[in-house]
């Protein structure tokens, strides 16, 4: 008991000493009032961070924009595309991209205002590049991040010609697929059109 | 309105006339005391001392652990896994909303949405990258992001799928958590978003903002920072304890009242940039597919919602007489201002008591008393928001978008009590 009643007399001495050494301050000068976020100096808030160097940025996987944006270099065919495809995608895309566990990659381009409409990247894909960023970084789900580059540009060569967007023998590359303009472009819209 | 008069002590809804056995006024003043049925005195759990004032209770532990076993008559309250079946990691787990009361949902039942599991991140080598259209790049460790100055908001966060199943034809039938449970509420604890976006020093092209994780699926998302609320922020608590794995550690944005998936988790890059990416996430998929057969991207908001949680779909009422229906409604727009009741189908409707305090894009509790006449009925809630805007019925949602929208189903749901007191779920 008599060690609970030093506790006590010894938090309510604490209790008093900060209420006495906070209360007035901030009764006298209102702008000293401690916290704001909105004052902290974004130099103080930088100084607990690390500046990386433009060699450690170059080295860094590129977000990969609409137009192309940050796609590396290499490149792909459908012939390739179709080996990975057939032994990599099939089991969850289906056969020739119909459609299975996962979305379809080939579908009807003119249902999208029907009941179930399909989803393949004809129209649903309204740019190319990206399909290089998701493929790479998602795909397979069971060993994302495995495929080599020029075997996701075959990939997407693949995928293409089925879907009829790219010639049979179409090398697909960076330049490639930023020149490519997907057929639902316009069917995508929104308020920062 | 109820909302306005906090200290109110009674439970009833407004003075209107509300079918199906909703409390009015009238009815209370009118009603006078009736005699509670009297327990039979033999085998009274009150006859004999309870063993428990025998024995010397159980452990301290050093983390608490939901209840064993059955709680009565009622659930465990658990989430309800539903996953692709060749990508296991790919699906949703629920919150059991109907299994919950309150506004907090505790961590262990916040609900998931994952597209290839839960990522695991090494805390001591994570780091978040801020880059881009910024006049110097930044790398951001936790024990630097634990020194910045944080906030504290109570905020929910829902799945831009949530409730998707009701776009199709025929009303499914499930427990209402695991058909609307892709919605949870948290305090989440943090470092604002501004502060660390201020640091970077963004230029003039730094318009959206491309969110990045360590996720294996591939999630990133494009946000425009020119609608990016104030509050936005990056998490570290949620509920007081550390983030936990399911939910994003070490860090994720948290921005409330937006869909699920602009709240990355697993943060691992901010790049400023001066257009959208059009990544998978802006265009495949959390884009909303109109009747006109457009696309509509960029929707983040969550609408006005709301749903009866108990009474709901896979309990049973256990007999005529007085029950309490409860429920939660949300809003991304800021508060919810009014919720009505209708235990007659929408026929009549009234107002249900907003549980205080009501804070912005979290959970509002609602509540009303109802006296149950075993006859079938049907509930319903509506939910108004500050805005102005109120929850549509499906009817007039569907006239609207058509029934492909697949995200941001937020219309009226019916619950079709039965005569032997069991609920269905039902287009009403």
């Amino acid at each position: 008991m008599r060690e609970l009643n030093l506790m006590k007399a010894s938090l309510l001495v604490l209790i008093l000493a900060s209420v006495a050494a906070t209360i007035p301050a901030m009764a006298e000068d209102p702008s000293a009032t401690i916290s704001g976020h909105n004052k902290i100096d974004p130099d103080d808030t930088a100084a607990l961070a690390r500046v990386l160097s433009d060699t450690e940025l170059s080295a860094l996987p590129a977000i990969i924009m609409e137009d192309g944006t940050g796609l590396p270099g290499g490149q792909g065919n459908a012939e390739r595309g179709e080996e990975i495809y057939n032994s990599t995608c099939v089991a969850c895309h289906g056969p020739e991209g119909q459609g299975g566990t996962a979305l379809e990659l080939v579908g009807d381009r003119s249902l999208l205002a029907t009941e179930f409409p399909d989803r393949g990247i004809a129209v649903y894909w309204p740019y190319a590049p990206p399909l290089f960023g998701y493929i790479r970084r998602a795909m397979p789900p069971d060993k994302p991040w495995s495929l080599e580059v020029d075997d996701v540009y075959s990939v997407i060569a693949y995928i293409l010609e089925v879907s009829e967007l790219a010639d049979p023998g179409q090398i697909v590359d960076a330049a490639f697929l930023s020149s490519l303009e997907m057929p639902n472009r316009d069917g995508f819209r929104s308020r920062f059109d | 309105m109820t909302m306005k008069n906090p200290d109110k002590k009674s439970l009833q809804v407004d003075a209107s006339e509300a079918g199906g056995g909703l409390y009015s006024r009238r009815r209370f003043v009118q009603r006078g005391v009736a005699g509670a049925a009297t327990l039979a005195a033999a085998g009274s759990v009150f006859a004999e001392s309870p063993d428990s004032w025998r024995q010397q209770g159980d452990a301290f532990s050093n983390y608490g652990q939901p209840l064993e076993g059955t709680l009565g008559s009622r659930q465990q309250p658990i989430r309800w896994i539903t996953s692709n079946s060749a990508v296991t990691g790919d699906g949703v787990s629920w919150t059991p909303l109907h299994d919950l009361a309150g506004t907090i949902t505790p961590n262990g039942l916040h609900f998931e949405r994952h597209h290839n599991g839960v990522a695991v991140v090494d805390p001591g080598s994570w780091e978040l990258l801020i880059n881009g259209a910024v006049g110097r790049s930044l790398a951001f460790n936790l024990d630097s992001l634990h020194r910045l100055p944080m906030v504290s908001r109570i905020a929910f966060l829902e799945c831009g799928g949530n409730s998707n199943s009701l776009w199709h034809p025929n009303a499914v039938q499930a427990p209402a958590g695991f058909l609307h449970g892709l919605v949870s509420c948290a305090e989440w604890t943090g470092v604002r978003l501004s502060t660390l976006l201020d640091a970077v020093s963004p230029t003039d092209d730094a318009k959206w903002l491309v969110a990045d994780g360590y996720d294996s699926a591939g999630v990133t998302v494009s946000l425009p920072l020119s609608e990016l609320p104030e509050d936005a922020m990056l998490a570290l608590y949620q509920n007081g304890e550390t983030l936990r794995a399911e939910n994003g550690y070490p860090a994720r944005l948290l921005i409330p009242g937006w869909e699920g998936v602009t709240n990355l988790k697993w943060l691992r890059s901010l790049t400023l940039t001066d257009r959208p990416a059009m990544t998978r996430y802006d265009t495949v998929s959390y884009t909303d597919l109109l009747k006109d057969g457009t696309v509509e991207r960029f929707s983040f908001e969550m609408g006005v919602k709301s749903l009866i949680t108990s009474p709901s779909p896979g309990h049973t009422i256990p007999g005529s007489g007085l029950h309490e229906i409860s429920g939660l409604a949300w809003t991304g727009a800021g508060v919810i201002t009014r919720v009505e009741l209708s235990a007659d189908g929408g026929k009549s409707w009234a107002d249900a008591e907003l549980q205080q305090p009501v804070l912005s894009k979290a959970f509002t509790r609602f509540r009303a008393a109802w006296q149950w006449d075993g006859n079938p009925a049907i509930l319903k809630s509506r939910a108004t928001d500050e805005r102005g805007r109120v929850q549509p019925e499906r009817q007039a949602l569907i006239e609207e978008k058509g029934t492909n929208v697949y995200y941001h189903y937020n219309a009226v749901l019916a619950w079709a009590v039965a005569a032997n007191g069991s609920l269905s779920h039902v287009y009403a």
